[in-house]
């Protein structure tokens, strides 16, 4: 590898998505998007409190209930992953 | 528009606690997180929870965790935020801060999977702590560390791989996906973390809890699983234990351990862990040589679902509830007795799986409360309204939840509690209470004063009325006070009647025939005031003597006289304070080298009627401000009822630095009384205010009391600072409840079984759009002695529902009607029209009517009803047995769940797409939408402003103002059509105009409620905002350019000087969802007295302005 690899824009973006879940790619299937979506918007319902504590109350849970909940849907945030297309 | 953010009341919820010595010492002392809000609280020796201090950090706090350098005797708080960084705080007893002492960046800030800040774990020996920083492909649900003694730190992690669940279609390794215990070793020397031991663990654990090591214990850690508890540890087999579950519980339900805390002693150890529904159970390890035996979970106590528990050295548990008041319960018993216990070795295995425990919850037997501490979490509703006709509007808001909701009456003002009335023989006009000798403790007399006599009553066991007391009780007194070291005095119309401590009574008498009309005196020195305007300033000697010192004539009558207290250490105070009837107010000296000569003087707006020096140790840090040196302040209630405050310069008597505060329609009458120990004044306008040293600044605020005439301060034994005032023919002894928040009082109605809202008063004509449903809790068995505010109710299968509509009579906080609705129906696809009979009190049924989706907006709309079901908004005229369909639009995106009306505007919110104008057209029969917002906005609450605006909040935290450009509204208005060709022609699927977005602003709390209301009698209009984490603030619009500009520096310089403490950048978090606009954030502003005086005056100098003292 030379050095100048390094700086291109194809190894920064290996390197943001390394370091970053989420970050996208041209390939990026539809349903690995959404898959990354729905993660972000649990851990964000888990991270904020308030939000949290309005849903738990919306679905008459202890707010450490929901919380587990959540993390729980965050295994299969969307049911299971299409079929591969073997190419 | 510009608007002015300003919390009221902070939130009350609590995210976390953690507890330790954070002051140094042997004191236990609590943290709490409540969202955006770092909180110091204290139990005292009783047990009452104090707030010592608390801080807005702005930023969202996440995790907290404490730690201790080793040989140490001092706490730390860790906190993880949205800031992206970790920050490592200290508390400052001496300043009453918490200081900064370190910050670690890590980059991306928010509260986002990929920002490290949700899980911290400690080293128990305070060498490490740890951050779970997103390890690619894992979701993690909890870490702690392990007390390994000195040996390299270690944390355990429970974790799950979800990489491979993401690429198998089939769902074999999902079904497989196994949540892993993993700990990690941090090696000192090389100063390298490395993954050290991985073990299966329970597919339903979900938190750890740090079990106690070294030489105290077994080490390892207990992993808290779905209806588990296992032991595990590296090279140790697990020990599990199953949860004891209540017997009523439904089979498909889990037992989930959401809160947990560990109390160690030298010998023993436990740990407290409690379910989700509220249980505690008490957790205790068999342990020897071998590692751990047995493992035992025995029932300890049920109290309400906390969000955090903290077990307190000296024998307390607090506990953070999730919704609803906080409790600080104390141990009578550590669980020792006899209960039901489950335990490792007796673990069944059958074929369905473990053989469950079962128990009975039962009244509390190992804990007592002994304080509580209230909390409005979650806000659901609020409405502002004056029902009592008071001087201000009351705020109605709906509290908590299930079987601990409420309905609570919010006043301005700080709470008293009422110690006792007692009626007088006839309408009293003055009271005073008096020592017998400076060094007393307490009170001994209480003085009233009548039109045409004195009654002297005497304060011990009871209090009773007094003939031996020396004071004359044929006529009125004007002022009746201790005097010198052991002798009282009582000023009378016609002289001063001295009455030393042996029972020797000199009598002096005004001259001639005038007669006393006002006095002022501070223990050593009085001046009287006669009519005509004369002057006749008295000392008293060292023989105790009461002595003429000068005499001075006024221009004319004197309105009201006060002399400042006697500096520490000296004979005499300097200034004399006259108030005249000619709207001035002079300062005369004491001095006997100028002996009555003015000073200086101060023209005021109304003639004064009440004169008080009082002399303020306001300080910028301390926990008492008693090393900073005293401002003298005097104060004068004017006639208009205005208060007017000037600073009197300590050496020349000049006053400058003025200010007024409106405080009622009667003119303030100001005593002095004591606050904790410190000067404080009390106003008793239209209604009483105080004015008093909180946490090191001095506030003026209104009391949540009735119309009082006079009051003094009062102190026995059994209260230590009290009050005692008459108003009426009553005498009324009270207390000042120091509340902790603030400024708002909650007086608790109702525990309301469910929640509902009376809409009556409000002029709504709509129904049951106001009733919060509840799910589950389908309690037939009434007779269950234990009270569902502590247990909960029993769980219902899901999709059972039950809810019931309540009238309420505030003032008598009895409920008129209660309809219970049955068999879920009510809840869903319903509309029931209701008749208010006998004046409101009870409610009707008239018909239901069934439509087709859940209605969750109901509005009144020119004698019809708008409705909302789901997608469609219809208008339905009232029929004799049902609702007619009148006219509908299906074209709304996804669910209505507000509709506003204003003539022939409507105004509907979607839950997700926020606000669509529409228009009803009468003559064609027509609902159509003529414009929308370009973003979408989950609107949780939302309030009409004006005739083209609206105000609304988001699910996640922002308060926004839309509004429809003008020339756009005045287009529609002319347009014959209304727009209705534009409509039909649409734009991008949207309506043809959109609104535009004229505030913006990022509170960091879910806003349940939104209201426009006046709260300062004769001030102007601000919206008012209610939260889930139990919060109110409000939003006051700008009324001058000049303001807003002084504002928006006065905020840039603060976010310059003063970053928020946890190290988020305070434009990025106001900005969190959308750029913050227009918005000046007054909480931010009014951090500017807790700087130091130095940054204040830069700060101040860069405004052209000087800082304030007060």
């Amino acid at each position: 590898m030379q050095a100048s690899d390094r700086f291109n824009i194809n190894s920064q973006l290996e390197h943001l998505q390394a370091k970053y879940v989420g970050t996208g790619h041209a390939d990026l299937s539809r349903f690995e998007w959404a898959v990354n979506i729905q993660r972000d918007s649990y851990a964000s319902y888990i991270g904020h409190y308030p939000m949290l504590a309005y849903f738990s109350v919306a679905e008459n849970e202890s707010i450490g209930r929901e919380r587990y909940n959540f993390m729980q849907k965050m295994l299969l945030p969307c049911g299971l992953p299409p079929e591969r297309e073997d190419d | 528009m510009y608007l002015y953010n300003l919390t009221l009341q902070q939130a009350t919820g609590i995210v976390s606690a953690i507890n330790g010595n954070f002051s140094g010492g042997k004191i236990q002392e609590i943290v709490v997180a409540r969202g955006k809000i770092l909180s110091l609280l204290r139990p005292d020796e009783l047990g009452k929870l104090q707030t010592l201090h608390s801080v807005e950090i702005f930023g969202c706090i996440r995790s907290l965790a404490q730690f201790r350098l080793t040989g140490a005797q001092k706490d730390y708080i860790v906190v993880g935020s949205d800031s992206g960084r970790i920050v490592i705080l200290e508390y400052n007893k001496e300043k009453n801060v918490f200081d900064k002492v370190h910050q670690e960046t890590f980059g991306k800030s928010g509260c986002r999977r990929i920002v490290p800040g949700q899980y911290l774990a400690i080293d128990p020996k305070g060498r490490a702590v740890m951050i779970e920083a997103h390890k690619s492909h894992t979701i993690v649900y909890s870490i702690c560390g392990v007390d390994c003694g000195f040996d390299n730190p270690i944390f355990a992690a429970i974790e799950l791989d979800y990489s491979e669940a993401d690429q198998d279609s089939t769902g074999v390794a999902a079904g497989e996906a196994q949540k892993h215990l993993t700990f990690y070793e941090l090696d000192l020397g090389l100063n390298h973390v490395s993954r050290k031991w991985s073990d299966q663990v329970d597919n339903g654990a979900n938190m750890l809890v740090t079990v106690p090591g070294g030489g105290d214990g077994p080490s390892g850690v207990l992993v808290c699983a779905e209806n588990f508890v296992i032991y595990k540890n590296q090279g140790h087999p697990d020990i599990r234990a199953v949860i004891p579950r209540r017997a009523d519980l439904p089979e498909e339900r889990g037992v989930l351990i959401v809160s947990a805390a560990t109390h160690k002693q030298k010998s023993m150890f436990f740990f407290l862990l409690q379910t989700e529904y509220g249980d505690i159970f008490k957790v205790t390890l068999e342990h020897g040589n071998d590692g751990v035996t047995e493992l035992k979970i025995k029932y300890f106590d049920t109290i309400p679902v906390t969000a955090s528990m903290c077990v307190l050295k000296t024998g307390f548990l607090f506990a953070a509830s999730e919704f609803g008041n906080h409790a600080l319960y104390q141990f009578q018993a550590i669980g020792d007795d006899p209960d039901v216990e489950s335990s490792s070795s007796t673990l069944m295995e059958t074929e369905e799986g473990f053989q469950p425990v079962f128990f009975q919850p039962r009244g509390l037997k190992n804990l007592v409360r002994i304080d509580r501490a209230e909390s409005l979490m979650p806000i659901m509703d609020m409405k502002i309204a004056n029902l009592f006709e008071e001087e201000t509007p009351q705020i109605y808001s709906l509290c908590g939840r299930g079987p601990r909701s409420s309905l609570r009456i919010l006043r301005p003002g700080l709470a008293i509690s009422e110690m006792a009335v007692s009626q007088l023989p006839g309408v009293p006009s003055a009271v005073w209470t008096v020592k017998k000798n400076v060094n007393d403790a307490f009170d001994a007399y209480i003085v009233v004063s009548f039109a045409n006599a004195t009654l002297v009553l005497s304060i011990g066991e009871t209090v009773e009325e007094v003939s031996d007391s020396g004071f004359l009780d044929t006529t009125p007194s004007l002022a009746v006070s201790l005097i010198g070291d052991d002798s009282l005095m009582q000023v009378h119309p016609n002289g001063i009647r001295h009455i030393r401590e042996d029972g020797r009574i000199n009598e002096w008498r005004t001259p001639g025939k005038r007669t006393t009309v006002k006095v002022g005196s501070n223990g050593l020195q009085v001046v009287i005031a006669l009519s005509g305007g004369e002057l006749i300033y008295f000392e008293v000697d060292m023989t105790g003597q009461l002595m003429e010192v000068e005499k001075h004539e006024m221009s004319g009558d004197v309105a009201c006289l006060d002399i400042a207290p006697v500096p520490e250490g000296r004979q005499r105070s300097r200034f004399l304070a006259v108030g005249s009837y000619d709207n001035t107010i002079r300062i005369l000296s004491l001095d006997p080298d100028d002996c009555m000569q003015v000073l200086s003087v101060q023209s005021v707006s109304s003639p004064p009627e009440s004169l008080l020096f009082l002399e303020v140790k306001a300080s910028i840090g301390g926990e008492d401000g008693a090393d900073h040196p005293a401002n003298l302040f005097l104060n004068a209630g004017l006639q208009n009822g205005v208060l007017f405050r000037t600073v009197v310069d300590m050496i020349t008597g000049q006053l400058s630095d003025s200010r007024s505060r409106f405080l009622g329609l009667r003119a303030p009458k100001l005593f002095s009384v004591k606050v904790r120990g410190r000067p404080a004044m009390l106003c008793l306008s239209s209604r009483p205010w105080l004015g008093y040293i909180h946490q090191g600044h001095f506030l003026l605020t209104p009391l949540s009391y009735e119309t009082l005439e006079f009051a003094a301060s009062f102190s026995s034994d059994q209260c230590a600072e009290g009050v005692v005032s008459v108003a009426g023919d009553a005498l009324r002894v009270f207390t000042i409840e120091q509340s902790d928040q603030g400024s708002y009082t909650a007086e608790e109605r109702e525990a309301a079984r469910k929640e509902c809202f009376e809409a009556a008063g409000m002029g709504e004509n709509g129904n049951g759009n106001m009733n919060q449903m509840e799910n589950g809790g389908d309690d037939e068995d009434k007779e269950d002695p234990l009270c569902d505010e502590q247990y909960g109710y029993p769980k219902a299968e899901s999709n059972k529902w039950v809810s019931c509509i309540r009238v309420l009579d505030p003032r008598t906080a009895a409920t008129t009607c209660l309809l219970e609705l049955q068999d879920n129906e009510a809840a869903f696809r319903f509309i029931h029209i209701y008749r208010f009979l006998e004046d409101g009190r009870s409610l009707e049924l008239l018909h239901k009517t069934q439509v087709e989706g859940v209605p969750l907006a109901l509005c009144q709309f020119q004698g019809r009803l708008l409705a909302g079901i789901g997608s469609v908004l219809r208008l339905y005229d009232l029929g004799k047995k049902r609702l007619l369909r009148k006219c509908e639009n299906k074209l709304f995106p996804n669910s209505i769940v507000s509709i506003q009306t204003y003539r022939d505007r409507i105004y509907v919110g979607d839950i997700q797409e926020s606000f669509h104008f529409c228009k009803y057209r009468r003559d064609e029969n027509q609902l159509y939408i003529f414009s929308d917002d370009v973003v979408p906005r989950w609107l949780t609450a939302s309030y009409h402003i004006d005739f083209d605006t609206m105000a609304g909040a988001d699910k996640f935290g922002n308060v926004y103002f839309v509004r429809l450009p003008q020339d756009v509204s005045d287009e529609i208005e002319e347009d014959p059509t209304g727009g209705k060709i534009k409509w039909e022609q649409g734009r991008l699927n949207g309506a043809p105009n959109k609104v535009e977005e004229i505030v913006q602003f990022h509170v960091g709390d879910v806003v349940t409620s939104l209201q426009k209301a006046s709260l300062i009698p004769g001030g102007g209009e601000c919206v008012l905002y209610g939260t889930v984490m139990g919060s109110l603030g409000a939003l006051l619009p700008f009324t001058s350019r000049d303001d807003v500009d002084f504002f928006s520096h006065l905020e840039m310089h603060m976010r310059q000087e003063h970053p928020p403490l946890c190290g988020r950048d305070h434009m990025a978090y106001r900005s969190a969802y959308f750029p913050v606009k227009d918005v000046v954030d007054g909480d931010l502003c009014e951090q500017f007295p807790t700087l130091p005086l130095d940054l204040q005056r830069k700060i101040a100098d860069e405004l052209d302005r000087t800082p304030g003292r007060y």
